[in-house]
């Protein structure tokens, strides 16, 4: 679906290169999130994948980079938009601007797209009943909350049906509820429809409870690219800076003074930390 | 509007104004916000034509009555009588307009018509962002306030306090503007093919009918008028 071979890319007027030999594939795995510490290139991969780069940011692009086949550097932006979906961090600035309610908001794209008015009518209210915006579809998209305005920005490019959806740090923005209604709108995505979703995430619980694959960029370079458990728990995380789940660290911690199963992973999870600190204390009580 | 200005009868323009515009807004429901502003439009307008025309209209004879040196005089009320019609019945069309139509849908209908697509865009959303940039500065302006822009008293270090208001709007302003850009490319603005709408504008053949006739009947009026001269 996804195919990425040796590219490397640098921004106009930049010293070093945003992407560097980077080669991956990405198939029909449904959630692949993105992890890396700040400048690692993380927007920079994304923009590749939605074509931003090369269309929009000019620069010096090597490599091969293919959607479903076509080489994005060779493909119009106005077709590529309709392969995959972009969602930005900012729910604000993702609004059309020319839209007096929610529900014109989510069809302003297939508008765009020429999409007869009856069709687009059903596919609009299909989305509006599976992110449950039905509340708000009548409302002002400017009166409604970050969380909100950000299921609308989802659900204004899912409806456009790309097969790839790339979300650079959908919930930076918002507050933990709002943050929450959003992962849970991913959740439903990922269950009940056929779409494979990129996400910019650095909320590591998360990631390790719903994604398929985890891919870690620092400088440019992928470092690791995996399962959630085997990249979130490697200790190559911590020295590039990025944040790891509590419960690793402490298992970690404990493990140093042998309070961990030494048979198991560290745990990504609350549920997993649980779990193996359990079965260390019934490993103590057999011994004693 | 055109029949109301070119027409030499005086009271034409204030006889459309009662007889259209307002029987029209209270079709639409509006007549107490369409009479609220208007009058307020009206009413400097009305005092000071009123006063200068009615003392001071050149060549005016028939003196009503007067005031010391002052004479309020008949041609200069009528000339004001015959102003004021034209900007009651100009007030009156432009604020029904205005409250009838949401811009939006003016841009819509225009569109359908035939303007470019991109250019309406951007009527539409300097329109619709506006409030929003506004609060946006007020937002950072406060926050500035907060790290006591205003308690200094030092002009340079005042000057270097106005720049730290000014550097961020301007770099968040870019920054929007950019992402902006990006994300209207996400929902295939600029996708080659033509355009449709979620919105239907039901243009009846009644209401293209209507606007044939007030072109058709506006131009003939005003022929009569400059014919007539
Ligand atoms: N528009 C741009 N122009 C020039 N350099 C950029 C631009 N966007 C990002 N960069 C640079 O590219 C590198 C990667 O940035 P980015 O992809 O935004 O990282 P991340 O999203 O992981 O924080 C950084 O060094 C950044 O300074
Ligand atoms: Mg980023």
């Amino acid at each position: 679906m996804i195919q990425l071979d040796h590219v490397t890319y640098t921004y106009p007027q930049a010293k070093h290169p945003a992407l560097s030999d980077i080669s991956l594939e990405i198939t029909e795995s449904s959630l692949v999130a993105i992890v890396g510490p700040s400048g690692a290139g993380k927007s920079s991969l994304c923009a590749l994948l939605a074509g931003f780069i090369p269309h929009h940011f000019h620069g010096i692009l090597q490599g091969r980079a293919l959607v479903h086949g076509q080489d994005i550097a060779n493909t119009p932006l106005a077709e590529l938009v309709t392969h995959v979906g972009y969602v930005f961090q900012n729910p604000f600035t993702q609004l059309s601007g020319a839209k007096l309610t929610t529900r014109e908001e989510i069809a302003f794209g297939l508008e765009n797209l020429g999409v007869p008015r009856l069709e687009m009518a059903e596919r609009v209210d299909r989305v509006i009943e599976l992110f449950s915006l039905r509340d708000i579809a009548n409302r002002s998209p400017y009166e409604i909350s970050g969380g909100e305005m950000q299921r609308v920005a989802l659900a204004s490019i899912f409806v456009m049906k790309p097969r790839v959806l790339v979300l650079d740090e959908p919930t930076a923005q918002l507050d933990p509820l709002g943050a929450r209604q959003v992962f849970e709108a991913i959740r439903t995505l990922t269950n009940t429809q056929s779409v494979t979703v990129i996400i910019v995430e650095d909320k590591t619980e998360w990631i390790a409870t719903f994604a398929d694959r985890v891919i870690t960029l620092h400088e440019g370079r992928v470092v690791l690219d995996g399962s959630p458990d085997a990249v979130l728990t490697s200790p190559l995380l911590a020295e590039i800076g990025i944040r790891v789940s509590h419960y690793t660290q402490a298992a970690r911690a404990a493990s140093r003074h042998r309070l961990w199963p030494s048979e198991l992973a560290l745990p990504t999870t609350l549920d997993k930390a649980i779990d193996g600190f359990k079965r260390a204390r019934k490993k103590y009580e057999n011994l004693g | 509007m055109l029949i109301g200005f070119s027409a030499r009868w005086p009271h034409l323009p204030v006889a459309l104004f009662v007889f259209l515009i307002l029987p029209l807004a209270v079709w639409g429901q509006l007549l107490r916000e369409l009479g609220r502003t208007t009058l307020a439009v009206i009413f400097p307008f009305a005092l000071s034509i009123t006063l200068v025309q009615g003392f001071f209209y050149p060549g005016a004879t028939h003196v009503i009555f007067s005031l010391g040196p002052f004479a309020l005089k008949e041609e200069g009320l009528l000339f004001a009588y015959g102003t004021l019609g034209k900007i009651l019945l100009l007030a009156g069309a432009g604020l029904l307009l205005l409250f009838s139509t949401h811009p939006a849908d003016l841009i819509l209908a225009l569109v359908q018509h035939g303007f470019p697509n991109a250019l309406a865009y951007i009527v539409v959303t300097a329109i619709q962002l506006l409030p929003h940039m506004q609060a946006k500065a007020m937002a950072i302006v406060n926050a500035q306030r907060a790290r006591g822009l205003e308690t200094e008293t030092n002009l340079w270090r005042r000057s270097r306090a106005l720049l730290a208001l000014v550097g961020p709007l301007v770099f968040s302003a870019l920054v929007d503007v950019h992402e902006r850009a990006l994300a209207l490319e996400a929902r295939a603005f600029s996708a080659p093919c033509s355009k449709t709408s979620l919105k239907e504008l039901h243009d009846t053949r009644e209401e293209a009918l209507a606007r044939w006739a007030i072109i058709v009947l506006s131009i003939a009026f005003i022929a009569w008028q400059i014919g007539g001269l």
